[in-house]
C-alpha cells in the first residue's frame, strides 16, 4: 500500500505464506475481537453487497472505530484487520484511500468478490469520516 | 465409444495433478480437442462470415454453419432453429425480450423459485415497465417445484421461465410433463437448460417450448458463445439486438430483417467460439454419454451420503437432483469452508449461486456447492470427503 495504510495485523497477515496458516490467522482474529449486541444485528447495519450476513458499527474517539459481526470468521478476520488499519490511520490519509481491499487481492488473500464487499466497507469507513469532519455522525 | 475414465483428455488436470474440480456447474474444464480448435480457428481459418467474397471466408462460413448443424443434431434440433450468442445469460434476455411485447398490466409471467438470476432479471424489469406481476412456481418439500400451486399459472399468465436444471439444488425438471403444461395453456415458454444439458438427453423435437438457452462452456465447449434453440413455431419478433448481419435491407426508411434466426444473430459472431464448440459437441458424441452420466449421478449420491453422514444439511433437489450437491454445515460458514477447501485443493463454488430466490426458498443463506463433470472420479469424492471430516474435525468443536 501506497501511502502506508498498514497496521501490525495487516503486517502480519501478508507475512504468512500458507493460505490454511492465514486462514487460521483471520479465525483467530475474528474471534479474539469484539462482537456487535444482537440487537444491533439489524439490516440497517447490514454491510451492502457483502454475500455473507455481515453487520457493523463505525464510532469516533478522535479515531475511527469499526466493530464488526459476521457469519463468517474469514471475512470478520478480515474486517478485524481493517479495522486497525482505519483506527491507525489519520482521516487525510485514510480519506484518500485505505487500499486494504485491493491489497488483499493482489496477494491472493481475496476473491474479488470479497474484494468487492472489502471495498464497500472501505467507502463507509470513507463516507463515516466525511460525516464526521463535517459534525455530523449519522 | 470411448467409455472409461476420459480424464485424461482434459489437460487442465495434467497442469494442475493435485486439483480436485468440483466446480462444473460453473464451468467445465475443456478436452484437448476443443483448446485446439480454438487454436486451428485462428491458424488456418480465421476471416468474418457471412461477408466476404474470398475462398477463407467462404471456408469461416462453412464451419461455422457445420458448428451449428453439430449442435443442432445434438439436441435433435433443426439448425435454422439455432442461433449461436454470447452466453446463456444472453440467450435468456434475447428470449425476454422477443415476448415482452405480450407483457401488459393485468397479466403476469410466471418463473420458477429455482431459477438463475439471468432467468429472472430481465423479466423482473419487463414486468416493471409494463407493471405486470411475477409469479413464482413455489418448491415443495423435496426440493421438487410443485408446478400445480395454486395461484401461480392462470388465464391471465403471458409467459414463463422454468429451469431444466437448478444450478443451486440439481433439482432436475420433468421438461416433457412441464412443456406440456404450457403449451396445453397456450403459453410461451422458455427453458433453461444451462445446467441440465450437460447431464442428460435433450431431444427438443419431442417438446414444445418456445426458446430453449444453454452455455457451451458449460458443456465442456468454449466460453463466450451461447446457444438459443428455437421451438418448431416460435416467431421471431421483438430482436433484441440491431446490427451487421441481421438484416436483408437498410434505407432511410427503415429496415427489413432476416426471416427466423438469423436476424437475432447481429454482429461478428463468435466464430472461433462455434467452431471449438463444435468440437465439444463431436467429443462428446464418441463418448458413452449414457454411462457417464450415470456414472456422474452415482458420485453424487455418494458424495451426498458421505456429507449426510457428518451431518450436513442439503438443498434439497428432489428426487433425481443433477450431480449437483448443495450443502451447509453449522459448524463452519459455507464461504469459510469453501474457502479452506480452496486452500487444500478443491475447487467448489460458496454463496447463492446468483441464485437468490432459489436460495430463499430452499432456506439457505448460503451453501457449499460441488458440482461434477464426467472426468470426477471416486478418488476425487473420498479425497473431498477426508477433507471434509479433517474440517469437522480441525473446526466442529
Amino acid at each position: 500500500m501506497e501511502d502506508k495504510l498498514i497496521s501490525p495485523l495487516a503486517a502480519r497477515l501478508f507475512e504468512i505464506d500458507n493460505e490454511l496458516d492465514r486462514f487460521d490467522f483471520l479465525a483467530m482474529t475474528a474471534l479474539g475481537a469484539p462482537s456487535l449486541e444482537k440487537s444491533e444485528l439489524t439490516e440497517e447495519n447490514r454491510l451492502v453487497s457483502c454475500e455473507t450476513k455481515t453487520w457493523y458499527r463505525l464510532d469516533f474517539d478522535g479515531a475511527v472505530r469499526l466493530t464488526v459481526e459476521s457469519d463468517s470468521l474469514f471475512v470478520k478476520g478480515l474486517c478485524v484487520v481493517l479495522a486497525e488499519i482505519a483506527a491507525l490511520g489519520d482521516k487525510k490519509t485514510l480519506l484518500r484511500g485505505i487500499g486494504f481491499a485491493d491489497e488483499c487481492f493482489d496477494r491472493g488473500i481475496v476473491s474479488d468478490a470479497r474484494r468487492r464487499g472489502l471495498l464497500s466497507l472501505e467507502n463507509e469507513i470513507k463516507k463515516y469520516i466525511k460525516s464526521v469532519t463535517e459534525g455530523d455522525t449519522k | 465409444m470411448k467409455k472409461g475414465n476420459v480424464r485424461t483428455d482434459f489437460p487442465f488436470f495434467e497442469s494442475n495433478p493435485s486439483l480436485v474440480w468440483l466446480d462444473s456447474a460453473a464451468t467445465t474444464q475443456k478436452p484437448k480437442c476443443v483448446i485446439d480448435a480454438l487454436t486451428e480457428f485462428y491458424n488456418k481459418y480465421n476471416s468474418n462470415v457471412f461477408r466476404g467474397e474470398y475462398p477463407a471466408s467462404d471456408e469461416a462460413t462453412r464451419i461455422y454453419l457445420e458448428a451449428k448443424e453439430k449442435v443442432a443434431r445434438f439436441f435433435g434440433a433443426s439448425a435454422e432453429n439455432v442461433v449461436f450468442t454470447y452466453n446463456a445469460t444472453d440467450s435468456l434476455n434475447i428470449a425476454a425480450h422477443a415476448l415482452k411485447d405480450r407483457v401488459s398490466a393485468k397479466r403476469n409471467v410466471v418463473v420458477s423459485v429455482l431459477e438463475h438470476n439471468s432467468a429472472i432479471l430481465p423479466w423482473m424489469k419487463i414486468c416493471a415497465d409494463a407493471g405486470a406481476e411475477m409469479r413464482y412456481i413455489p418448491v415443495k418439500t423435496d426440493g421438487s417445484l410443485d408446478y400445480d400451486a395454486d395461484g401461480v399459472i392462470d388465464e391471465n399468465t403471458c409467459a414463463a421461465v422454468v429451469t431444466a436444471g437448478s444450478n443451486f439444488s440439481g433439482y432436475r425438471a420433468p421438461l416433457g410433463f412441464v412443456c406440456d403444461l404450457f403449451a396445453k395453456k397456450n403459453i410461451p415458454l422458455i427453458i433453461d437448460a444451462s445446467q441440465a444439458a450437460p447431464h442428460e438427453k435433450i431431444d427438443v423435437s419431442r417438446l414444445k417450448f418456445d426458446f430453449m438457452c444453454l452455455s457451451a462452456h458449460k458443456m465442456y465447449g468454449p466460453m463466450g458463445l451461447g446457444v438459443l434453440i428455437l421451438g418448431k413455431n416460435t416467431e421471431v419478433n421483438n430482436i433484441y439486438r440491431l446490427g451487421g448481419g441481421m438484416v436483408n435491407e437498410v434505407n432511410k426508411g427503415g429496415f427489413a430483417q432476416k426471416d427466423g434466426a438469423a436476424a437475432l444473430e447481429a454482429g461478428t459472431p463468435n466464430v472461433a467460439g462455434a467452431y471449438a464448440f463444435g468440437a465439444a459437441i463431436d467429443f462428446l458424441s464418441s463418448l458413452d454419454l449414457d454411462a457417464l452420466w450415470d456414472n456422474e449421478r452415482r458420485l453424487a449420491n455418494i458424495l451426498r451420503e458421505e456429507l449426510a453422514s457428518l451431518g450436513a444439511n442439503f438443498a434439497e433437489g428432489g428426487n433425481d437432483p443433477l450431480p449437483v450437491v448443495s450443502f451447509a454445515f453449522p459448524f463452519m460458514h459455507p464461504l469459510d469452508m469453501a474457502k479452506v477447501l480452496g486452500t487444500l485443493g478443491f475447487c467448489v463454488r460458496d454463496g447463492k449461486h446468483c441464485a437468490h430466490i432459489a436460495a430463499d426458498a430452499l432456506g439457505f443463506d448460503s451453501t457449499v456447492r460441488a458440482s461434477l463433470g464426467i472426468y470426477n472420479t471416486e478418488d476425487d469424492i473420498s479425497a473431498f470427503i477426508e477433507k471434509i471430516k479433517y474440517l469437522k474435525g480441525k473446526y466442529g468443536r
